[in-house]
């Protein structure tokens, strides 16, 4: 499993959970208003089924800890067979009219009309990363290291929670270390260290 | 010591995550290879830790040259030693951790403290509320772990002595090569 850990910007003291679960319902992931859309569409859903968006105390919230998952579907014709059938109609539509050419704007037509015809006919891809944030220490993990999917899922999340997420990396590391004042001090006034054998400092 | 200028938020970004991670990984196996792979850690105890089967390494620059090095145990050959002798460092290693009868494999990423590939010696196989706390727990326990080593290569990174005694010895030991 691959996982990034996220902290909450300034979580508030009070954070109710039915009201989180009540957002989750409110962004939940929707099927596009037509099956002849293409792209993405992404949405929260159900940990345990990614086909249930409908969420509840019973099935989301574990001890400190709310979970689920963020649904990403992308619906792409296969670039090869949309060319293959667009050379094959633009030829009958030439041979129809005893034309040698067809103007642009005709075959963007062409390819419009075949992109209605084949997208409700092609399933999305599915996938489904799960999340996990614990309430207690404003910590969230999401499962996945896709670069483009965590940005997509920061910017779905503060969507919906009206909260900020921060990648949790070297400070957050440091903890509650008493030294993380000095350390944060150093850490503003240093550079890399080089580690070449030949380079004397 | 190249300096730069760098700024925190109150938590999380901070310009070091590009270079500290890096350079947290050349710690590890130069600590790896001093102590036996064996650290006491707050909290944690006894926990072993040792480069696994995989290291990449990569230089810093805009058009980074990488040296990918992967099977066996690739932190034992020259040619990963005289990576970091020629200026690369490490942009991602398998790490191996073990604790108690627990053994833990992932891939770290230097740069923002990633962790990929996790393997967790997970028991629980049916999927529901348990499975999910022996999830969390395992992934909780690795990244404790991870965070322990961390804050320990920070108490000698962002000392005093650094320049003048840690760094030094990791120098000597990469030029043992």
């Amino acid at each position: 499993m691959g996982a990034n850990r996220y902290q909450v910007v300034d979580p508030p003291d009070d954070l109710q959970r039915d009201d989180l679960i009540q957002r989750l319902n409110e962004n939940a992931f929707k099927e596009p208003f037509s099956k002849a859309t293409s792209g993405e569409t992404l949405g929260w859903v159900n940990l345990h089924n990614l086909c249930v968006t409908e969420f509840s105390s019973e099935d989301s919230a574990y001890s400190q800890y709310l979970c689920f998952a963020l649904r990403v579907d992308n619906k792409r014709l296969p670039a090869k067979l949309v060319r293959a059938e667009l050379e094959l109609r633009a030829d009958n539509w030439m041979k129809e009219r005893g034309a040698d050419r067809i103007p642009s704007r005709v075959k963007r037509e062409l390819k419009e009309q075949l992109e209605l015809e084949l997208l409700p006919q092609q399933l999305p891809s599915v996938n489904a990363h799960d999340i996990c944030w614990d309430l207690a220490n404003h910590r969230v993990w999401f499962f996945s290291n896709s670069r483009k999917v965590n940005e997509s899922f920061r910017h779905r999340f503060g969507q919906t929670f009206d909260l900020d997420l921060v990648p949790v990396g070297v400070v957050g590391a440091m903890g509650r270390h008493p030294l993380v004042d000095t350390w944060l001090h150093r850490l503003d006034a240093t550079g890399h260290s080089d580690y070449r054998t030949e380079h004397r400092a | 010591m190249i300096h730069i200028s760098s700024s925190a938020n109150a938590i999380g970004e901070h310009a070091a995550d590009t270079f500290m991670g890096r350079e947290f990984l050349i710690w590890l196996w130069w600590q790896s290879e001093q102590g036996f792979a064996n650290m006491e850690l707050p909290h944690y105890g006894s926990v072993d830790f040792w480069i696994d089967d995989r290291i990449r390494f990569s230089t810093s620059d805009d058009k980074p040259q990488v040296s990918d090095l992967k099977g066996g145990a690739p932190a034992t050959t020259l040619e990963a030693r005289t990576a970091l002798a020629a200026g690369k460092t490490i942009e991602s290693a398998r790490l191996g951790l073990r604790i108690k009868e627990r053994e833990y494999s992932l891939e770290f990423r230097g740069e923002g403290l990633q962790m990929g590939g996790l393997k967790v010696p997970a028991e629980c196989k049916d999927p529901g509320e348990e499975q999910l706390y022996e999830r969390m727990f395992l992934l909780e326990e690795a990244w404790g772990i991870v965070d322990a080593l961390f804050v320990r290569f920070c108490e000698q990174r962002l000392d005093d002595q650094w320049s003048g005694r840690h760094l030094p010895s990791i120098r000597e030991w990469i030029g043992q090569a």
